[in-house]
């Protein structure tokens, strides 16, 4: 194969959620493009974004749906939830308001995604700590309660946000490893890349299954 | 475009009438989804296929369709009766399979064509199998106003619940192709498209999705299709608008801007990158102001446009290449003002009458004046002390047919002659003598010193 950006193995599907104005769309940005958006627009539906990482030596793409926070557009995120292999659900340090809706965001990621789903809380905006609402511990402890990983990062510096998409990256990945996801279920998020460049299109519907192996 | 899943109450059926080609019956089912209609043409047979898929896998019942019959199966009584049983059948599958739509029945009426979801299922498998590899070829890839459309409209959906599970047509694998693609073909119509309604110029779109796009173009798309250019003020680099009946840059350039004014506009929507523009063949009288809007330009492009005369754009430092040919331009007055460093003007297919405009635009080295009006050989003497000038075209003016034209011509640039290339032709040996003896003649006709000495000088002091 060749090196590159289309030399990759996996593609992991994640969701990222919480309330608006959190700074969902500034974490997505700070990932893929490494800048960050002053003055980022609200959400309309959805964005998306792509970034290929590395865990363990498998090159992996990172298919990212970002969602609106505002609550009128709550039935067309919560139609995202489907397939996702990780959910980032942020929160503002600095509005304690965002992190009480937090076990709201969380019942919906458990209802609408499947078991497997790896869940990460992120405290965003850690770099404004003189505003600060919501203490790490407090949040921690939140995380801790509900199984799920848990940083404070800032989409401004760029603090601990690689962090977060490749902490959750390498879960989903060790689950893959573990056998505990299966790679060839609808819901999984996880796909192989497709097997050999140049495949025909009119694939007869056996070889549909998207598997490599 | 038709919206399965939004109109799935207001949408029908029916086959309404039977047509044979080759010796073979086909019936002509009309859909209509909401506002939106199409035909598709099937055989029998293909009813039969299909039934039988629907049968086994969305427990529609075995006996619903209509028997087959071996013998007399083409009289017109019968094919009318089956004709009818059809449009019952399918009227009656509809019905029942309303809200799950399976895969094959919405391929069976051509939905994969004309529907938003099921366009761009197909899509995402086609991108899903052959993204990657489009992506690495790097030829540009052309959308439709449709899928751009249904892509656009995709984005503010609820993605629906489905029977088809497989992820290979998940629509991220066409945002994914969307925000990786670099160079786009997009090509409007005002023809009905397909056997539909729709016609794809009054579809809208956006290019948010497009977050690496470094060349577009477009081609018979009217602006007021465009939404919103997303992120391509960052990223890109080459622009076409061809015939479009754009009748002025900003049409495109401030294309969601609402307000157009230029007290209004910030300094965020400058178009950071782009460095070509070719707006071919619209209806352009203008260059606006909105040309300030693109710092980075080095080759515009307006050829047949309506253009007569050009505005101030010296603030397009960069601008190296002005291409003007087939518009209405006559004067050209003191384009020096106007335009900065221009190192090539095409102006061919235009009226221009006289040289004088461009006597001091020192950075030019082609100049194309083909098919104008230029009647007088002395107009040369305007542009001869051009230090860098070495194309010029003055082919099919009235100028061109007098007399030793090429040598009269070519004997105003003094020392420079040879360095000459008249209408795509370097002067000959014969050419230069002729014109050194024309010279010589006019020193003596005009009482001056022979030029060569300041000439010599101020060209090396232009040239360095």
């Amino acid at each position: 194969m060749t090196s590159g950006p289309y030399n990759y193995s996996y593609i992991f599907k994640y969701i990222i959620i919480g309330d608006m104005g959190v700074g969902k769309s500034c974490l997505l940005h700070q990932f893929t493009d490494k800048k960050f958006m002053a003055d980022c627009p609200h959400t309309i539906g959805v964005e998306f974004g792509t970034r290929i990482i590395e865990v363990a030596g498998q090159k992996i793409k990172l298919q990212i749906w970002d969602t609106a926070g505002q609550e009128r557009f709550r039935a067309v995120t919560r139609s995202y939830y489907r397939g996702a292999a990780g959910a980032l659900m942020v929160y503002d340090i600095t509005r304690r308001s965002t992190y009480n809706h937090l076990s709201s965001w969380l019942t919906d990621t458990r209802n609408l995604t499947n078991p497997s789903t790896v869940i990460f809380l992120i405290g965003n905006k850690s770099d404004l700590d003189a505003q600060r609402d919501v203490t790490y511990e407090e949040a921690k402890q939140f995380a801790d309660e509900n199984g799920l990983m848990f940083v404070e990062a800032s989409a401004k510096t760029g603090q601990n946000v690689e962090e977060a998409f490749l902490e959750t990256a390498k879960k989903i990945y060790q689950s893959i490893q573990d056998g505990r996801l299966d790679l060839n279920a609808a819901e999984s998020g996880v796909q192989h890349k497709p097997a050999s460049p140049g495949r025909p299109l009119a694939a007869p519907p056996s070889s549909r299954d998207n598997c490599a192996c | 475009m038709s919206s399965f899943l939004k109109y799935h109450e207001n949408s029908s059926v029916g086959v309404d009438e039977a047509t044979i080609k080759d010796n073979v019956t086909y019936y002509k089912i009309k859909v209509k989804v909401g506002s939106v209609n199409w035909h598709v043409m099937h055989r029998y047979n293909d009813f039969v296929e299909l039934h039988d898929k629907l049968v086994s896998d969305h427990g529609v019942g075995k006996e619903l369709l209509p028997p087959k019959k071996v013998i007399r199966n083409k009289t017109p009584k019968f094919v009318e009766q089956r004709r009818e049983a059809l449009n019952v059948y399918l009227k009656e599958v509809l019905n029942y399979l309303k809200l799950s739509m399976p895969y094959e029945f919405a391929h069976f009426l051509d939905f994969h064509k004309y529907d938003i979801f099921f366009l761009l299922t197909d899509l995402a498998k086609t991108l899903y199998l052959e993204g990657d590899n489009l992506l690495e070829n790097a030829k540009s890839y052309k959308f439709t106003p449709l899928e751009l459309h249904a892509i656009s409209e995709r984005l503010k959906m609820a993605c629906p619940p489905t029977e088809k599970q497989d992820q290979t047509y998940d629509f991220s694998h066409v945002l994914d192709f969307c925000s990786q693609l670099r160079s786009l073909d997009v090509e409007g119509s005002y023809e009905k498209y397909g056997t539909s309604n729709i016609i794809l110029n009054e579809l809208q779109f956006d290019f948010i999705p497009f977050k690496s796009l470094v060349n577009l173009r477009i081609l018979g798309v009217p602006m007021r299709c465009i939404q919103s250019v997303g992120s391509l003020r960052d990223t890109l680099v080459n622009l076409s608008v061809l015939t479009a009946t754009v009748i002025s840059l900003n049409e495109f350039l401030l294309v969601d801007i609402l307000h157009k004014e230029p007290s209004s506009i910030a300094d965020t929507v400058k178009w950071k990158k782009l460095a070509m523009i070719n707006f071919g063949n619209n209806n352009i009288e203008n260059v606006d102001w909105a040309i300030k809007l693109v710092p980075r330009l080095q080759h515009l492009s307006l050829s047949s446009n309506k253009l007569k005369e050009l505005c101030d754009i010296s603030s397009l430092h960069e601008l190296r290449i002005l291409d003007l040919s087939m518009n209405s331009f006559s004067l050209c007055e003191k384009w020096h003002a106007k335009i900065g460093n221009v190192v090539k003007i095409e102006l061919s297919q235009n009226k221009v009458e006289s040289l004088r405009g461009f006597s001091r635009l020192y950075s030019l080295e082609s100049l194309n004046l083909g098919c104008n009006v230029i009647t007088d050989v002395e107009e040369v003497q305007h542009i001869c002390k051009l230090p860098c000038l070495e194309y010029l075209w003055l082919t099919a003016n009235p100028v061109a047919s007098i007399i030793d034209y090429r040598v009269k011509v070519i004997e105003q640039f003094n020392s420079r002659m040879s360095e000459i290339c008249l209408d795509n032709e370097r002067a000959s040996e014969k050419e230069l003598d002729t014109a050194r003896v024309l010279q010589a003649l006019r020193v003596v006709k005009e009482g001056k010193i022979p030029t060569f000495l300041d000439n010599h000088t101020s060209h090396s002091f232009n040239k360095s």
